[in-house]
């Protein structure tokens, strides 16, 4: 029985801070904030602020003031191993407690797993595997908001001189440029995602025959993923912009219950002669899922007393939504080791029918091809070289509900209920889209397992693509639903591993991996569209014919060059059109994993390497119409404006003033361990097999020209295409941990 | 033998799962189909769908970047310094209005088509649906194009001289209709009230008498709910639209505006306030008014409404600015604007909002004698303007001369001042009587304002025609 125990300690720390602009003197801050000589309020108020000798303003860090929390964290974890021949187990508990730099923010997690494996005579053997895990996610007020309350878009418009922090007696100054205090908002409010997860799964196979050449075997698989989530937001009407809508307090619960379960039948057979020349397999089954989704939303406004329970608001809106998933599908394959396995074929199709499809009943074909051959010591310096290629089909299913046109039957106009045609209708043939892949590659290892290689070319099509064709909205329906175009993939993939020094006691293993793809929509059915941003005069993402889907689009002024390069005919000089403005897609990305050993001592680092990308950071938008980017007042030698007015001038007709590169290098792990001596584990607890110290820090260090907080960010969240929007995100957090490893 | 059997075994337990789970299919768990709708409409559902017209009229009246918040800051009524979007001055005041910009200039477009088409939908489904007596569909009929006219109304004043499509399908998919020209939308317009006055006489006539409409009408609309009453709010509305196409030239249509005012709910010495609305309420599934802005943080008065009242007698400004205006302890800006000034037309958020109100039928009427600008015509406009001047502004009687000229500017101030911020009018009006130059261009810090006089066709719209129609990308001002 093999017993292992983790506990680690370590705090998070804010990690790059987006900063702001200093006011020299009330003279600086009143240019700034009450020009028109009718702003008297203003400029009093100021003058209020900035009464330090000489009219200085204070100058306070507004960034800290929200983000300077050094929470205490710690993990532990316990797992227990062992059995006998017939019975195999594996449990293991954690607790994980991650604080947050903000207050009230921070992540939690409790987790206990059970894995068994048992055989059942001599034919059957059953495998359990379970896990049940409960997670709680504060997440505080971040991204882009219309209400002047997520935190960096109130400290886009709040000037260094106004102090934001906690007062004596535990209330909070009031903000007199946006009727907001987000170092309040953080205290007072609560967003938390409490999730509790069982994933669990059951294996039995039966090797039904087993003599000579023949084995055959039938294996059933079932899974199960279940769900309870509950979001509950608070946000108490002591809060300063809790009154502005007129329903000071507001309380959100969100309840989703989530069940996906899955069973699987196979039969395999693998054929064997006796001359061990080759073996075939064949393998067919059917797999069947279901998958269940039930989300109901409250949000209550208004809150009675300041009560958080939903039903203290006088304004509650309530929403339900539902999905229900079916899939069934078959498959065939045929595998085929031959050449003391040196050779592998494999052929297969897989047949799949979904309800997401208009036709629930028709069933798609996938087929799928691959081969490999390994030279065994081709050359000196080779131990072994693996040539592969694949061919393989696969499909995306529709989402649920995007076959369906409805009628929205929700509404209600003054408190009585009515219908309205839904805005969205599906095409009468929607199907999966298609997906089809060749790779091809070389996996080699070199120098007596010194070295190892694998490269990966790979091209993939995607056809009949999932699209929202944007109708014309004088037809009353925006979107239709529709497959067609085509999607290009081509990419290289490349990984090395090196064991560059090999002592005694000193070993090094260096990895690298590199990885590069570009995609291009060679056809579209229908005319170019939006996937999201907020619209061409600040940037957005179109998806078009011949360009690549993940390019960012914005108004640009075509200058003296444009008119001469002859692309833009009717066109002048000072024109504002739409065009290619950046594309969210790096030029490529390479990881460096390091591991030095030596004697009892090892050093771990992983930098990670991105090249090229844009991102369009908006948070310096906000900030410029601010006046408060560090840079605004900052001169431009031979002109009147300044870095900051420079750049709000081209706003919305030179949308590219606020792209940028995104090209990163991150030094994401550092971790050195100390391996205890056997005889030192021992003197102190006979029991101990082994001891381990290890200190380590994440995301120490990141080099990049951006200027915003941090170069992989996406307001609108995990897109496949609309990502490296910057609008106000949570500010980035480094973190150092000391471990104690015990195994017992 | 034995493998076989236990092949045969496999195979079997296989295909019964197979068989099994064949059906695979799971219907529409959130919403009913809209196919049902059409191929077998039930009462209930023709019943629930005419309400939801006036749920759609209503959508895009109240947001703060909605009907009334932008037509009020292209007509200098209101600011917006929303901190978080600094387009309410940049492209609303600066420009150019951007028919790439869906929440801006491409606004106030898709949600009265969408109405449109439910109208259509309903229009559609009466001639199938069961259980429903003539008389109530002849009521339907009318109310439904009456909703339909007001939806081409709200479109037709933001493109104005653009035009806009006239869908005739209710299938999306087809191509989309031509664009019309101003003139043809204003007729169809015509078209529509007629259309729907005969349908509520036809329901009348087929009963005997006046009857309450079979389906439930949002509180706005109270005092409005059977086929007689409903039918002045109709003909309130071609009282409007007649006045427009006299002030575009069409001068039989003034008489046409009096011809309708004498069948609507005109009433010189009753409520100002009796009218039509959009209604808000804080239930599930309700929308608020979100022009209730209680501590401005976002929507302002424009500080050229206080400093252009007129003054009564004692003194003090407009009666109508000081109750609709109220001045704020400090001013507030935004990128070099400055007001002091916000609304307090609206007292909550469940406030409605006017359609159109007897204030404004007083008014058209008085326009309608302006235009036809006959000595007789003008003293009936004059007695009109008075009524407004002293039960609406408290101010005195109009003493100045009498010629078409200037009852007109008088016409104009008290329109602006009685309809504020409720429906873009001053805007509207100042477009109609090539007034717009009169508008100021406040500066910003960057530029001074400019006038528009329409809004571009939203991108979405212009994209899939080819060629794309005139109107299609930027609209610059002046």
């Amino acid at each position: 029985m093999d017993r292992r125990l983790l506990q680690r300690f370590g705090f998070f720390e804010m990690s790059n801070e987006f900063g702001s602009r200093t006011f020299a003197d009330a003279t600086e801050a009143i240019a700034a904030y009450a020009p028109a000589p009718k702003d008297s309020e203003t400029a009093k108020l100021v003058n209020s602020i900035c009464n330090l000798p000489g009219g200085a303003c204070p100058t306070y860090n507004l960034e800290e003031q929200l983000a300077s929390e050094k929470p205490l964290s710690y993990e532990t974890a316990l797992s227990i191993s062992g059995g006998t021949d017939n019975t195999q187990y594996f449990a293991s508990a954690t607790a994980k407690d991650d604080g947050g730099i903000i207050a009230n923010t921070g992540f939690k997690r409790q987790a206990v797993r059970l894995n068994l494996d048992q055989r059942l005579g001599s034919r059957v053997r059953a495998t359990l595997n379970t896990n049940y895990t409960h997670t709680v996610a504060q997440r505080g007020l971040t991204n882009n908001d219309n209400t002047g309350t997520s935190f960096y878009v109130v400290l886009s418009a709040t000037p260094s001189f106004v102090n934001l922090g906690k007062l004596p007696g535990d209330t909070f100054a009031l903000n007199p440029f946006v009727p907001s205090n987000p170092v309040q908002t953080a205290a007072l409010m609560k967003n938390d995602e409490d999730v509790w997860r069982f994933i669990g799964s059951l294996n039995a196979q039966w090797d039904a025959v087993q003599a000579g050449s023949h084995y055959l075997r039938f294996i059933a698989t079932g899974g199960l993923d279940q769900f309870s989530q509950q979001n509950s937001l608070f946000f108490p009407p002591e809060l300063q912009f809790e009154p502005n809508d007129g329903e000071p307090g507001t309380s959100l619960l969100t309840n989703s219950d989530n069940l996906n379960f899955n069973v699987n039948a196979s039969a395999v057979h693998t054929y064997t002669p006796s001359s061990n020349a080759f073996s075939a397999t064949t393998s067919i089954g059917l797999q069947h899922a279901h998958r269940e989704l039930n989300v109901a939303r409250i949000t209550s406004r208004n809150l009675t007393a300041g009560q958080e329970i939903v039903s203290a608001g006088t304004n509650i809106q309530i929403t339900e939504e539902r999905s229900e998933i079916k899939d069934l599908g078959f498959f065939a394959q045929e595998e085929f080791l031959a050449d003391q396995q040196r050779l592998l074929l494999t052929a297969g199709i897989r047949a799949d029918q979904s309800s997401l499809n208009a036709d629930a009943t028709k069933l798609y074909y996938f087929p799928k091809a691959s081969g490999a051959y390994r030279f065994r010591n081709p050359t000196s310096w080779i131990d072994e070289l693996k040539v592969r290629g694949a061919y393989g089909e696969s499909g995306n299913e529709p989402l649920y509900g995007q076959k369906f046109t409805g009628l929205r039957i929700t509404g209600k106009v003054g408190g009585v209920a009515g219908t309205v045609a839904g805005d969205t209708t599906g095409a009468k043939d929607l199907r999966p889209e298609r997906d089809r892949e060749f790779e091809g590659g070389i996996d080699a290892t070199l120098w007596g397992s010194r070295a190892n290689l694998e490269f990966t070319v790979y091209q993939k099509n995607v056809s009949d693509l999932l699209l929202p064709r944007q109708l014309a909205p004088s037809g009353g329906v925006n979107f239709e639903i529709v497959n067609g175009g085509n999607l290009r993939t081509r990419g290289v993939e490349a990984a090395l591993g090196l064991v560059p020094l090999q002592k005694s006691d000193l070993t090094w293993l260096f990895r690298t991996t590199f990885s590069l793809n570009r995609s291009l929509i060679t056809e579209l059915p229908l005319s170019s569209f939006i996937a999201g941003g907020f619209g061409a005069s600040i940037g957005e993402f179109r998806i078009e014919q011949g360009a690549s889907p993940t390019q960012m689009v914005g108004n640009d002024t075509l200058t003296t060059a444009d008119i001469a390069s002859g692309q833009y005919p009717g066109h002048a000089v000072g024109d504002i059109v739409v065009r290619k403005i950046g594309d969210a897609n790096p030029d490529f990305r390479m990881s460096f994993t390091n591991d030095i050993t030596y004697g009892r001592l090892s050093l771990h680092f992983l930098l990670d390497w991105q090249h090229g990308s844009d991102i369009l950071n908006l948070t310096r938008l906000l900030y410029d119409f601010g006046q408060v980017t560090p840079d605004y007042a900052n001169p431009i030698p031979g002109k009147t404006e300044t870095v900051g007015e420079h750049r709000l001038a081209g706003f919305q007709v030179v949308s590219k003033n606020y792209v940028e590169s995104a090209t990163f290098l991150k030094l994401r792990e550092v971790t050195l361990t100390y391996d205890l001596p056997a005889t030192f584990m021992h003197s102190l607890w006979s029991g101990a097999r082994y001891g381990r110290l290890s200190v380590s820090g994440r995301n120490l260090l990141t080099s990049s020209p951006y200027t915003g907080l941090d170069p992989e960010v996406s307001n609108f969240g995990n897109q496949a295409v609309a990502r490296n929007i910057d609008v106000a995100p949570f500010p980035p957090s480094r973190s150092f941990w000391f471990s104690v490893e015990l195994g017992f | 033998m034995k493998t076989l059997s236990k092949y045969s075994l496999a195979a079997c337990l296989g295909f019964a799962v197979l068989a099994a789970c064949k059906d695979l299919d799971v219907p529409n768990l959130n919403s009913p189909d809209l196919g049902d709708f059409q191929n077998n409409p039930t009462r209930s559902q023709v019943l629930s769908v005419a309400t939801g017209l006036l749920l759609g009229t209503r959508t895009g009246i109240a947001p703060q970047n909605g009907y009334v918040s932008l037509l009020g800051i292209v007509g200098r009524e209101s600011y917006n310094f929303d901190p978080a979007d600094p387009r309410f001055v940049t492209e609303m005041l600066l420009g150019p209005l951007d028919g790439g910009s869906p929440a801006f200039g491409g606004n106030l477009w898709a949600n009265p088509y969408r109405n449109i088409r439910s109208a259509n939908l309903e229009l559609a489904a009466l001639e199938k649906v069961p259980l429903v007596n003539d008389a109530e569909k002849e009521s339907m009929r009318g109310f439904t194009q009456t909703i339909q006219a007001l939806d081409y109304l709200k479109i037709i004043s933001t493109r104005d001289s653009n035009g806009a499509p006239i869908p005739t399908s209710i299938d999306p998919l087809a191509p989309p209709a031509p664009v019309a020209s101003r003139d043809s939308v204003y007729a169809h317009i015509v078209r529509l009230l007629d259309s729907a006055a005969k349908h509520l006489d036809s329901a009348t006539t087929l009963t005997g008498g006046a009857f309450a409409f079979p389906f439930a009408l949002s509180p706005g609309f109270d005092g409005f709910t059977s086929t007689a009453s409903f039918r002045k709010a109709n003909r309130a509305l071609m009282a409007r639209v007649q006045a427009y196409k006299g002030s575009f030239g069409c001068a039989a249509c003034w008489d046409s505006a009096l011809t309708a005012l004498s069948g609507s709910f005109i009433a010189p010495s009753g409520d100002l306030n009796l009218g039509v609305y959009y209604s808000y309420a804080t239930l599930s599934g309700d929308e608020v008014n979100a022009l209730f802005d209680p501590n401005a943080r976002a929507i302002l008065t424009h500080p050229s409404i206080v400093a252009d009242a007129q003054l009564q007698a004692g003194g003090a400004k407009d009666d109508r600015v000081v109750r609709k205006v109220a001045t704020l302890s400090a001013p507030k800006t935004a990128q070099g604007l400055s007001s002091q000034y916000q609304f307090v037309i609206y007292g909550s958020n469940i406030a409605p909002i006017p359609i159109i109100r007897n204030e404004e039928l007083i008014l058209l009427r008085a326009e309608a004698n302006i235009g036809k600008g006959g000595v007789a015509d003008l003293a009936a406009a004059v007695a009109d303007l008075d009524t407004i001047r002293v039960r609406s502004g408290k101010l005195p009687l109009y003493s100045g001369a009498v010629t078409q000229a200037a009852l007109l500017d008088e016409l104009l101030y008290n329109r602006r001042y009685s309809l504020m911020f409720e429906g873009g009018h001053r805007w509207i009006d100042a477009r109609r009587y090539g007034r717009l130059g009169t508008l100021p261009q406040d500066a910003t810090t960057t530029a001074t304002a400019k006038r528009f006089t329409k809004f571009p066709f939203p991108a979405f719209e212009c994209d899939p025609r080819s060629p794309a129609p005139l109107g299609c990308g930027t609209q610059v001002g002046f």
